[in-house]
């Protein structure tokens, strides 16, 4: 119950996207034109495990010596670095020309990126003593519940990149994806209260 | 690689207006909605972002010859979670009162300010920094960090004051002190990331609606002429 727990309050309450974190890259995460996009969701997906784990040790770390709370977002960009590093290598070497262009650099965007930090960030903040079920439910559903409110929203920046003649065109100039997202963030607001 | 040219000026201008990172680019959107929630707040981490946007333009600058697309964004995002470390560091030391959990006033930097070393903004202006001259990526730093700095600052400011009628500003020992501009009336929703967003839309929008209409102006003037 704890992990479905987790699960849908990382997508509807506390969604790294719509708390804010890592909103510019859910631009390449969600858009439709990029075919090979579940490439980079699961590339997503295995460094938010990797950096999510080693954020459970950091946290260790940390209760015994208060530094590591201080350390831990430095380490945390290192190992980012490392696994953006590794994949560039993977699709250097083992992807087809065609998958290396479909996906160009979009993922530099998604390997160093600010929701991954703030997931690091959210397991330090749980307190002493949290039981291991909500850390592992946090650690697996926070990545969830970002992929599908970027893909969600992806959707949303796509129709409108697509059919730009559509609105009205006294609001050329609003930025109307943002204020779809703060839309998205009142009603996840209302619906949570 | 071969790099353009620009000028110091032109290339501060850019970044300062014409490509603002907040309002016209939107580079750092996740700074822009977590550190308005105060003046103080915003005021703090766009200084600090300035400090390690112009540091880490200048290192990946002055490496350029050895480094590729991937690894400008590489080395910019090592360089500035290095430095934002040790903005932690120094703050936990000379101003542990600003960043206390347990201080209701205090501001959020201890959870803001690593967030700067993954900010597209940095990582952005890292890669592109291949591009241009020594001189150029310098102009567009400074201009780009004064122009997030403003950015921030502005829409702090009116979102602290309509969330809350007042500003707050805490100093170095933890005390607060507080300018109410009014009592009552207040929009509470504007301090949700709800608010983060929509401001920052509506400014951007203004700004973008200004630098249209500029555009247009421009043509008739000389047709005029």
């Amino acid at each position: 119950m704890q992990f479905l727990g987790v699960l849908l309050s990382s997508f509807f309450a506390h969604s790294l996207v719509l708390s804010g974190y890592g909103f510019r890259q859910n631009a390449s995460l969600g858009a439709r034109k990029t075919k090979y996009r579940w490439i980079l969701l699961s590339f997503y997906f295995v460094e938010a495990l990797i950096l999510g784990f080693a954020g459970w040790g950091f946290r260790s770390l940390a209760a015994n010596q208060e530094m590591w709370t201080y350390l831990t977002p430095l380490f945390s960009v290192l190992i980012m670095a490392l696994c953006l590093g590794g994949f560039a290598l993977l699709a250097h070497f083992c992807f087809p020309e065609q998958i290396k262009t479909d996906l160009a650099d979009s993922y530099i965007e998604i390997g160093l990126n600010s929701s991954l930090l703030a997931l690091v960030i959210v397991l330090l903040s749980y307190e002493a003593g949290t039981d291991a079920t909500i850390l592992v439910g946090s650690i697996i559903c926070l990545p969830l519940g970002y992929l599908a409110a970027s893909y969600a929203t992806g959707a949303v920046l796509d129709r409108l990149s697509f059919a730009p003649a559509s609105g009205p065109s006294r609001l050329a100039t609003m930025p109307l994806l943002l204020l779809s997202i703060a839309g998205l963030c009142l009603g996840c607001w209302m619906m949570t209260f | 690689m071969e790099q353009t040219k620009k000028g110091f000026l032109a290339s501060f201008l850019d970044g300062l207006y014409f490509n603002n990172p907040v309002l016209s680019l939107f580079l750092g959107l996740t700074l822009a909605v977590l550190a308005t929630t105060r003046f103080q707040t915003a005021l703090c981490v766009g200084l600090l972002t300035l400090v390690i946007l112009f540091l880490s333009v200048l290192a990946v600058s002055l490496c350029h010859s050895f480094l590729n697309k991937i690894g400008a964004t590489i080395f910019a995002a090592i360089i500035s979670a290095c430095l934002s470390t040790l903005t932690v560091l120094l703050l936990v030391a000379y101003a542990p009162k600003l960043i206390d959990a347990d201080n209701e006033k205090a501001l959020a930097l201890l959870t803001l300010v690593p967030f700067i070393s993954v900010t597209s903004l940095v990582l952005v202006k890292g890669q592109e920094s291949l591009d241009h001259t020594l001189e150029d990526n310098l102009g567009d730093a400074l201009g780009s960090g004064i122009g997030f700095l403003l950015a921030l600052v502005v829409i702090g400011f009116v979102r602290e004051l309509l969330a809350t009628g007042s500003i707050t500003f805490t100093a170095l020992d933890g005390t607060a002190s507080t300018w109410t501009a009014w009592k009552g009336w207040t929009l509470s929703i504007l301090a949700q990331p709800f608010g983060g967003f929509f401001l920052v839309a509506i400014f951007s929008g203004i700004h973008l609606t200004i630098i249209e209409m500029k555009k247009h102006k421009a043509p008739v003037a000389e047709e005029a002429k």
